[in-house]
């Protein structure tokens, strides 16, 4: 009812309303996509570089007494993709920090992990792949959980990543039955520091999922909203 | 220029009592169609949600419950529950991380050292296959310090 001419109202259209709800609801499943994205990619930043050289020298150690037990040699590779050139960050080997397994003196057999990183302004990657001398070069794609990691955390520091990596061929090495397997060798007594939160368990990983997740969830609520608001008005017939 | 409307139902040129027809079709989404989008959408919720994993296991440590052979001979003491499993560690851990990715982790000649928020799992070679151990990160720290310090630390 009109307050100032004492009239009835015209019905307001229910095309109007319907458009009303519907941008509503975009803008919602928009808003909702856009929150779950930002909030859900904010992690760790990347970190892509060679390794720490004391580190890597650490690793080509740890390396030449595997490959004295096993008798079998080890080395890394990480490398750069960006905007189609390649770039070399890091090599090493049983033989040291800078030589390349393949060019190792005494090194026939050999087992080198690869690491190639793509960085990009949307997105940065990692790939990780094995290659066994006596596959002609083959390489053989690794997944990265296997090595106790995930793309975020090899992203966080490239250079430590790799060398993580490296440490884990004398046990892969084992287990593919190219060598008897040799017990890790307990460095210089480390002291036990704080551990830093890792945040929820649950949320980790789930990120791509629930970015879909999210929003679909939302417009199948705003869904049963307007099957109530269809409803309601059959009723009313 | 033809205009697109909503509604399928009535293709027919608009008439005095259109309005009328709107509401008994419950407007331009009538009840079959927001029925049909319901469904539709529920369907898919329900299917992103089941991919999450909510349904499942909660926790690394239900995860490794529910897919590994207990082995009570292998606990220590009342710290660590341990498992077996005839995969070798790095596919255990792959296994595991597929579905719970760790917070920090490290590998060596060892096995695979997994660290979660309140929780470790701590995949280990044997002479065949592995052995999975399920402990408070607070007493698989000191425990595996050799292992796993400067990585589950940093």
């Amino acid at each position: 009812m009109s307050l100032a001419t004492g009239t009835a109202d015209p019905p307001r259209p229910a095309r109007r309303r319907t458009g009303a709800l519907l941008v509503g609801v975009c803008l919602g499943a928009a808003f909702l996509t856009a929150m779950a994205g930002g909030l859900l990619t904010s992690g760790t930043p990347s970190r892509v570089g060679p390794p720490d050289q004391a580190a890597a020298g650490a690793t080509a150690t740890e390396l030449a007494r595997a490959t004295r037990a096993q008798h079998l040699c080890y080395g890394w590779q990480l490398t750069d993709f960006q905007g189609g050139h390649s770039r070399p960050l890091s090599v090493g080997s049983n033989a040291g920090d800078g030589v390349s397994v393949r060019t190792a003196p005494g090194c026939d057999r050999w087992l080198e992990i690869i690491a190639d990183v793509s960085a990009s302004s949307k997105r940065n990657k990692v790939v990780l792949n094995l290659v066994d001398s006596r596959a002609a070069g083959k390489e053989v794609r690794l997944r990265i959980g296997s090595l106790g990691m995930t793309e975020q955390t090899f992203l966080a520091d490239t250079g430590a990543a790799v060398l993580r990596a490296a440490g884990a061929l004398p046990l892969i090495a084992a287990e593919e039955g190219l060598s008897q397997p040799v017990s890790a060798e307990p460095g210089a007594r480390a002291a036990a520091r704080p551990l830093p939160t890792v945040g929820s368990d649950f949320w980790r990983g789930r990120r791509d999922l629930l970015r879909v997740a999210l929003p679909v969830s939302f417009l199948a609520l705003a869904s049963y909203v307007m099957l109530g608001v269809a409803l309601r008005r059959r009723r009313r017939i | 220029m033809v205009r697109k409307r909503w509604r399928t139902e009535d293709r027919r040129e608009p008439t005095a009592d259109a309005p009328a027809a709107a509401r008994r079709t419950g407007g331009p989404f009538g009840v079959p169609q927001a029925a049909g989008y319901a469904a539709f959408l529920t369907a898919l919720a329900v299917f992103f949600v089941w991919t999450t994993g909510v349904p499942g296991q909660l926790s690394v440590r239900g995860h490794v419950d529910a897919a590994y052979s207990r082995s009570h001979a292998d606990d220590i003491g009342r710290d660590a529950v341990a498992y077996t499993s005839p995969l070798t560690p790095t596919r255990v851990a792959g296994a595991i991380t597929d579905r719970w990715q760790p917070g920090r982790g490290a590998a060596d000649a060892d096995g695979v050292y997994l660290r979660y928020a309140d929780d470790s799992v701590v995949i280990l070679r044997r002479q065949h296959g592995s052995i999975i151990l399920v402990e408070k990160t607070t007493t698989a720290y000191p425990r595996y310090l050799d292992h796993v310090a400067g990585h589950w630390d940093r």
